[in-house]
Order: structure tokens, then C-alpha cells, then sequence
């Protein structure tokens, strides 16, 4: 199995695809964190005002930003690692006898996995950077904010920021072996973002039952899980962090069984 | 001693059947053709011996093994090639064949060189294979098929795509392959291919089998053209070879 990682990770740093996703996220990074400094007010922001791009809230902004674009980057890159296999003809090749099916998507699954934390250590990493730049703008740099706890809310919401981006990594290669096609997994995780958000809003305006829906959907779960401190409202919050973590590694376990199952079954005609 | 034993075979895709009551044998040694016109259900028929296509009825044996449950046991004993050669277009050529034999865990590193030059690619190991003809690709497969020395080759239209030079050359591949013992199961529509090449046939059409044999008995001084066009125009009955 390790092989298979290890192959499957080579594969995925020969590709240019994953050079240019990293590079959109550094990018985007930079943005996020221009776009609030533009928000604050700038150079002349008070110290209050500048407070989300300061350490210790900056975190906050770090992983909820890591989750946003990450996603969409590790999703593109699982509908491609996978849709392309059907379009290459290279599933047959590997296929036919070489390795056993649930081995090759267990690799898979775990190679994504390893991107997942690479892509939110390497946000971590530049979001600290950048929240050092703006806490020296607006004020004296110091260690002072680090404490055990906030060690364990970081640690926490790095493993949530992961556990968001492998639930919609799965949920597009799901789509993907059931279709086929790579442009299926992006576009699955999409219709499926509507739906979300569209049942969510919805329920807003419903009572009974149909309230309690967001509660198990993924959209609403994600929102709670990237909370810094728990308490906070808004519309999206339906769940506390425990409860948001089992609905998300539910939904983890739902696509990758699916995929699973589907793949076991599946004729490769390629 | 049969190599390989197609034993009852069927496939249905939905409503539609693509092989029915298909058995034929394999002895070791032999060139055996599978031949058919386009859509006769060749490609399906070795989908289903590589595990990559779920027989509806049936029984696969390999080496010995049932494909449905042993395959991987028996898989580096064999060397395939496909209708449509599956590369990564963004590695080399070398780079190709080296993920493959890698993750097959007995993969010889060693024999890629080998591999290359027996098939004239050498000197373009280290090129892309988006930047590869068909042809190309197609010579890279088969050296992908004999990078592990094997002793039974699946060959799927091996000459799909190659110019005259490249047909000529695999031709004398498969000789030399069938001069060191090695079983081979040819499936193509190039009816001077299997004339040159086999010693015995298996004829199908729409998923049936027409007739099998040793090519020499079936021909009877026929070419196997005029043998071919005549079976195959009339609705040939099933048969077990």
C-alpha cells in the first residue's frame, strides 16, 4: 500500500495541475489578506479595527480562508487525479491484474489525504507570515498570544480545516467513479454546494423538522467546525464542533464507501 | 496444457449482449488469433480475462487460476497490450514504464532499457508521451509487455496505429516471442496478421463463436480471407473449441 501512496504522490508532483493550484492558493492568500486590510481601513485602520488580521484572531482568517479555496484546489485536483484515469486509459492499464481495486482507491484516498494537510500546513505557514507582516504594521510584534490553549484551537482547526477538505474531496471523486468524467467531480461538488446552501437558507423559514436539516448537512457543519470559539451565532452555525466533526467524518465515511462500491462494481472499458 | 480456459462465457452491457456462450482454450505454446469484425465482442473478451469487465456467466482460468478471485497471483506471468495504449502524457516514456513495473511490486527496473530499445524508442525514453505518435505509444506498450519477461502475452490489436515499418517489426516480435516458447493470445482484425502469425483461430461474431481451429485445418488452401468473408456473412452456430 505504501507503493501505491508513494506512486500515486509522484504522479501528483509531476503534474504541472498542481503547481499552478499551489500557486492560486498563495495567490489567493495574498488577496484575502490585501482585500481585509483594504477593509479595515488601511494604513490609517485603528488597532481595533485591524483586530481579524492580528494574532491571535488572524488564525480565524487563516483556516477559514484555507477551507474556502483549499476545497475548491483539492477538489479540482481529486476530480483530475481520478476523472483522467478514465480518459488516458491508464485505469485499465493499471487495472488489468497489476494492483487490486480497492488497494489503487485506497491509495488514492490516502494520497489525497496527505495533499489535504500539505495544502493546510502550507496555509498555516502563510498566514502566519502574513499575520506577522500585518501585526507589525499595526502594532509591536510580540509572542506573548501564544498559549496552550490557543496551541490546541490551532491544532483543532487545522484537523477540522483537513477533515472539510477531505469531505469534498471525496464527494467529488465520488462523482467522478460514478461518472466518469473529471468535470463531473467539480461539477457534482458544485451542484451539491447549491443544494446545500439552498436547503440551509430554506430552512430558515421552516419550523418543525425541517430546521434540524442543516444541522447534518456539510455547509452549515463546515462553518462550525472553523469556529475559533464556540458560542458565536450566525445563520449558518446549526451544530457545536463535536457534533459538526461526527456529521462530517459520517459524510466522509458515506462518499468513500459509495466510491468503494461503486469502483468494486464498476466494468472499466477503457 | 491450456494456458488459458474461456469457459461458457457471457456479458451483457444492460439489454445488450456482447459475448454469448463464448469458450475457447489457450494451449501453451501457441499463437492462438482471436478474430472477429469490429463490435464482435474481441475487447470484451479480453476485458473479462484481465478483470477489468465483470462476466454475467461464465469462468475465466488463467495459469491455472480463476481471473474473478486470483488474478493478481498469476498477473506478472502475463504481459498485455490494449486496444488503446494508457499512458500519463506529462512523463516520459521511461518514466511511464517505470511507475507501471513499479506498482506491480515484481517490476525489474533493469529491463526498461532493454525494453525500450527492443521496441526503437530509446532514443525518445526521456520525451513526454504526449509528445508521442500512436504508434509511438503502441511500441511503448508493447515494451511495457515485455519489461517483465513474461510467458503469456494478451495482445489486443498490437499493430493498431503503426506505419508499415512498425507493423513489420512487431510481426517479427511475436515470432520471436513464439520462438522462445512463450503463449500468446492474439486478438486483431488483420486477417494477414493472423494468417502469418497463428496456429490456431477463433472466429466470433457478435459476441458468438463461429468456428475455431488450427489454421492450417479451417484454411484447407483457402486464404484465410476468402475463409473468413464466407463464415462470417452467414450466421455461424456456436460451438464449443
Amino acid at each position: 500500500m505504501g507503493k501505491l501512496v508513494g506512486a500515486e504522490l509522484f504522479k501528483i508532483r509531476k503534474r504541472r495541475m498542481s503547481f499552478a493550484l499551489l500557486g492560486v492558493l498563495i495567490c489567493f492568500f495574498l488577496l484575502i489578506f490585501f482585500l481585509h486590510y483594504r477593509a479595515v481601513g488601511g494604513s490609517s485602520a485603528s488597532l481595533e479595527a485591524a483586530h481579524p488580521l492580528l494574532f491571535p484572531q488572524v488564525f480565524a482568517l487563516i483556516f477559514n480562508t484555507a477551507s474556502g479555496i483549499g476545497t475548491l484546489l483539492l477538489v479540482i485536483l481529486a476530480s483530475f487525479v481520478m476523472g483522467e484515469e478514465y480518459g488516458w486509459g491508464t485505469i485499465g492499464k493499471t487495472m488489468a491484474g497489476v494492483v487490486v481495486r480497492h488497494r489503487y482507491l485506497g491509495a488514492k484516498v490516502v494520497s489525497l489525504f496527505i495533499v489535504a494537510l500539505i495544502i493546510t500546513l502550507i496555509s498555516l505557514v502563510l498566514g502566519i507570515i502574513l499575520g506577522f507582516a500585518t501585526t507589525a504594521h499595526f502594532s509591536e510584534v510580540s509572542l506573548d498570544f501564544v498559549t496552550l490553549s490557543l496551541l490546541g484551537k490551532v491544532g483543532r482547526m487545522l484537523g477540522g480545516t483537513v477533515l472539510v477538505l477531505m469531505t469534498n474531496a471525496l464527494l467529488a471523486l465520488m462523482f467522478v467513479i460514478l461518472t466518469r468524467s473529471a468535470w463531473w467531480g467539480v461539477g457534482g461538488y458544485i451542484l451539491y454546494g447549491f443544494l446545500d446552501l439552498a436547503i440551509t437558507a430554506n430552512s430558515l423559514w421552516g419550523g418543525g423538522w425541517i430546521s434540524h436539516i442543516p444541522r447534518y448537512l456539510i455547509i452549515p457543519n463546515t462553518s462550525s467546525i472553523l469556529q475559533m470559539e464556540e458560542g458565536v451565532s450566525t445563520w449558518l452555525l446549526h451544530s457545536t464542533i463535536p457534533h459538526a466533526t461526527v456529521v462530517l467524518l459520517a459524510w466522509c465515511l458515506l462518499f468513500s464507501g459509495m466510491s468503494f462500491y461503486l469502483f468494486r462494481r464498476q466494468d472499466i472499458t477503457v | 496444457m491450456a494456458v488459458l480456459k474461456v469457459e461458457h462465457l457471457y456479458k451483457k452491457f444492460r439489454k445488450k449482449a456482447a459475448v454469448l456462450d463464448l469458450s475457447f482454450e489457450v494451449e501453451e505454446g501457441e499463437v492462438f488469433g482471436l478474430v472477429g469484425p469490429n463490435g464482435s465482442g474481441k475487447s470484451t473478451t479480453i476485458g473479462m480475462i484481465l478483470g477489468l469487465i465483470a462476466p454475467t456467466r461464465g469462468r475465466i482460468e488463467l495459469l491455472g487460476k480463476n481471473v474473478r478471485t486470483d488474478l493478481i497471483s498469476v498477473s506478472h506471468q502475463v504481459g498485455t497490450t490494449r486496444e488503446n495504449p494508457g499512458f500519463y502524457p506529462y512523463l516520459s516514456g521511461r518514466d511511464n514504464l517505470a511507475f507501471f513495473s513499479r506498482i506491480r511490486s515484481n517490476g525489474v527496473e533493469g529491463s526498461i532499457d532493454d525494453a525500450l530499445k527492443i521496441v526503437n524508442l530509446y532514443s525518445r525514453a526521456e520525451d513526454k508521451v504526449g509528445t508521442y505518435s500512436q504508434g509511438m505509444k503502441q511500441r511503448l506498450q508493447i515494451a511495457g509487455a515485455i519489461l517483465h519477461d513474461p510467458d503469456f502475452f494478451i495482445l489486443d490489436e498490437p499493430t493498431n496505429g503503426l506505419d508499415p515499418l512498425g507493423i513489420r517489426e512487431v510481426r517479427k516480435l511475436i515470432l520471436k516471442l513464439k520462438e522462445e516458447g512463450k503463449t500468446i493470445l492474439l486478438a486483431s482484425h488483420l486477417l494477414s496478421e493472423v494468417e502469418q502469425l497463428c496456429d490456431r483461430i477463433a472466429i466470433i461474431k457478435a459476441g458468438r463463436l463461429l468456428t475455431c481451429g488450427k489454421i492450417t485445418e479451417l484454411l484447407q488452401g483457402k486464404s484465410l480471407e476468402d475463409f473468413y468473408v464466407g463464415i462470417v456473412s452467414e450466421n455461424g452456430e456456436t460451438g464449443w473449441c
